[in-house]
């Protein structure tokens, strides 16, 4: 009963994604967000910015 | 076109690439890659759409194998950093972000 398949003409006309992407799979729908956060530096940063304006 | 792209120089710069790096290996990568049940925590920390991610994950995943290498690694976490600088992920990989050692060499 999916609303559609891969074969569906909708999607004819992209490059079909073949391998397994992360984001898009259902098996990996539950991972959570890792303790390595390369963006922590970037996100305090910005607060820095936004607080002292 | 295609012919001069060979050329043109990375857009990852060293500096970016071995801050890149440090996080690649912090990642305990098997072989030299990624795969996405390890990739896809970190890059989530970017708080970031799923289809954003999603997209920066194929046009990163430049041989199609499923997995990150070094250079693909790097490729990702520089189109999350513009994307957190509000530029749109492009459709397709500009050939500057094209890492050297995946470019084609040219057909003759």
């Amino acid at each position: 009963n999916p609303a559609f398949t891969l074969d569906s003409p909708l999607f004819s006309n992209s490059t079909p994604y073949n391998k397994k992407n992360p984001f898009l799979d259902e098996e990996l729908l539950d991972v959570q967000p890792s303790p390595i956060n390369p963006f922590s530096a970037y996100f305090d940063k910005k607060e820095k910015k936004a607080s002292q304006s | 076109s295609g012919a001069a792209s060979i050329d043109c120089p990375w857009v990852v710069k060293s500096e970016e690439k071995m801050k890149y790096d440090l996080i690649f290996d912090s990642l305990s990568p098997v072989s030299g890659m990624l795969s996405g049940d390890k990739v896809k925590p970190v890059l989530l920390n970017s708080k970031l759409p799923v289809d954003i991610l999603g997209r920066v994950w194929e046009l990163s995943d430049i041989d199609r194998d499923g997995m990150l290498d070094r250079d693909e690694f790097a490729v990702a976490m520089y189109l999350v950093y513009r994307a957190l600088e509000q530029e749109p992920v492009p459709m397709s990989l500009p050939a500057p972000l094209v890492p050297p050692s995946k470019r084609k060499k040219p057909v003759t």
